[in-house]
């Protein structure tokens, strides 16, 4: 694999967990947040 | 390529870094604490000793007479919960059995497709380990599963009787897709090296694909006791269907059965991946000669890496499939999340929290010397604050909600201002983004780097791998645990109770179960590792890298 091929590949690996970072925030946010009983006050 | 298991040749590895195995003690202690506190202060304080089948007796009272106990109830001479105790010992076992093909069919396939990509070595010699090994062992968890079946027969008649004849088809399915499995499986392993690489990435993908729907034929049925499909089960004519297919289709895809496949499908992944570290690491103290220390350093860093790759699923999928019982079958929520079987998921959390802390810990100890030489404090660092953070975020997650009563909002309960859920869900956020960073910067920053480094394992590091695979091993069966005990005192959730009523209480209870789990891992334990010492291949020369 050259170079540049690996360099575009792990920039693009980087990007993908920076997505999965952001949908388990958003899944969180959803579910755990907004749907889930709140906490009693 | 490759010696068979057993002798060793050359001289060891000089290596005398013991590494800071304080943390391991750290580790260690924290693990205890908690299981002591756990057990002698929170599970009392939140009524965990006290039977769902107590708790849910007016419950109980208004059950249909016909799903009663039909015949004389069956004991086993192991107390009153000895019915369940029985129960959870086959099955908790055949799951540790059973996901070594869930989870390992995937690790299997990305091996098959890093040697016909990289053609390195020492993925066809892990590739044909786990394959054999997968093969030898298909029978011990088959074996299991015939002998649960019967078991629920003999001892749960009246719900053997309707589950069988509700779920018949997808049971059939199962039943023949374990020939299907064991055909991919077998003939992968038997034909490494000696077919076309897109054939045996065909039978990589169709053994992944076979057990894949193999669980979700048994989790229509596993899915339905906790949400089943209907009010009750009314049957109609004689027939290749005995309701109508509408009827089957709301029992079979019933509203949990998706969120339990993927979930199933990510703890069984992370449960192999810790699993081979484990196993890894045995063989790295067995071994003496540098090749197979070299390899099976690297084997173990794979195995961290995968079961890594399924933790941080968990937590997502985990909360989809909360979210699917708080909607469909609220009492069993409850039950687990603010009532006396709550303790539970304390404790899967507290575990899981604690994975991810030793994972940390595994990964500052074992690239200590590479990122050293490499000058990347900045990485070093970055670990040595995530396994403090993730302390942090697991004292959040263990906090129990509340204190002083069965349920979190029955009058007088105490409750615990830091066991706020929102609290909690930022902790597993935290936890889920520690380990998704710690992939990206093995995989992706230090990859090319590693190579050099294989065989320098320091002690530390040994013993957080394995500790990480026991603990990734014992979630697994508390998981199997929690969702068995949500549903009691029923066997269909408000369908079919547990027969017997307050003579037979359910679920397990705390200490018994803890016996259930150490006996089922140490049984598991050792045959994993008298497996894997003849299904192990083992490099008999340097490998060019």
């Amino acid at each position: 694999m050259n170079r540049n091929r690996s360099r575009r590949l792990t920039y693009a690996m980087w990007i993908a967990i920076a997505i999965y970072i952001g949908i388990a925030i958003y899944v969180f946010w959803h579910f755990g947040f907004t749907k889930l009983p709140p906490p009693p006050i | 390529m490759t010696t068979p298991a057993g002798g060793a040749s050359s001289a060891p590895d000089e290596h005398d870094s013991r590494g800071d195995t304080r943390k391991i003690v750290g580790i260690l202690a924290a693990l205890a604490i908690f299981i002591i506190v756990l057990y002698g202060y929170i599970i009392p304080l939140q009524g965990g000793f006290i039977s769902s089948t107590a708790i849910r007796a007016d419950d109980l009272l208004g059950a249909d007479p016909q799903f009663e106990a039909q015949m004389p109830i069956q004991e086993v001479d192991l107390g009153a919960s000895g019915r369940s105790i029985f129960i959870a010992f086959v099955m908790l076992t055949h799951i540790l059995f059973a996901n070594l093909h869930l989870g390992g069919a995937w690790v299997l396939l990305s091996l098959v497709v890093l040697d016909l990509a990289f053609r390195k070595e020492r993925y066809a010699r892990l590739g044909m380990s786990l394959a054999l090994f997968n093969v030898i062992l298909f029978s011990a968890g088959a074996t299991f599963a015939a002998a649960g079946v019967l078991f629920f027969i003999s001892l749960y008649p009246t719900f053997a009787t309707q589950g069988f004849h509700i779920y018949w088809w997808p049971l059939l399915v199962e039943a023949i897709l374990f020939g299907i499995e064991i055909f991919f499986v077998y003939t992968l392993w038997f034909t490494w090296g000696r077919i076309r690489g897109a054939w045996h990435v065909f039978l990589a993908v169709g053994y992944a694909l076979s057990i894949y729907f193999q669980t979700l034929a048994i989790d229509t049925f596993v899915s339905g006791m906790l949400t089943p499909g209907e009010k009750t089960i009314t049957w109609g004519a004689p027939g290749l269907l005995g309701m109508p297919w509408i009827d089957y289709l709301q029992w079979w895809f019933n509203p949990t059965l998706w969120p339990l496949q993927f979930h199933r499908v990510a703890a069984a992944v992370s449960y192999f991946g810790f699993l081979i570290a484990l196993l890894a690491m045995l063989h790295f103290r067995d071994r003496t000669d540098p090749p197979s220390k070299k390899y099976w350093d690297w084997a173990g860093s794979f195995g961290i890496l995968w079961g890594l790759v399924g933790l941080v699923a968990q937590p997502l999928l985990g909360l989809w499939y909360m979210y699917s019982i708080f909607s469909h079958q609220n009492q069993a929520f409850t039950n687990i999340m603010t009532g006396p079987r709550a303790w539970e998921m304390l404790m899967m959390i507290g575990l899981l929290s604690l994975l991810i802390v030793t994972v940390s810990v595994y990964f500052i100890e074992r690239r200590e010397r590479l990122l050293v030489r490499l000058g990347r404090h900045d990485i070093r660092n970055l670990f040595r604050a995530f396994a403090i953070v993730a302390a942090v975020a697991g004292l959040v997650l263990v906090q129990p909600a509340w204190l002083g009563g069965i349920m979190q909002f029955d009058p007088g309960t105490w409750a615990n201002p830091l066991g706020l859920m929102y609290y909690k869900h930022i902790a597993i956020l935290v936890l889920v983004a520690i380990g998704t960073i710690i992939i990206g910067i093995d995989l992706l920053v230090l990859r090319e780097h590693r190579d050099k480094e294989w065989g320098n394992l320091s002690r530390a590091s040994w013993m957080a791998a394995l500790i990480a695979g026991v603990l990734g091993s014992w979630i697994v069966i508390i998981m199997g645990y929690v969702r068995e005990s949500a549903r009691s005192p029923w066997l269909f959730y408000n369908i079919i109770p547990v027969p017997g009523g307050q003579t037979y209480p359910t679920p397990v209870p705390p200490f018994q179960i803890f016996v259930v789990w150490m006996i089922g891992l140490g049984l598991a334990f050792a045959v994993f590792w008298f497996t894997s010492r003849v299904t192990s291949y083992h490099p008999e020369r340097e490998e060019e890298v």
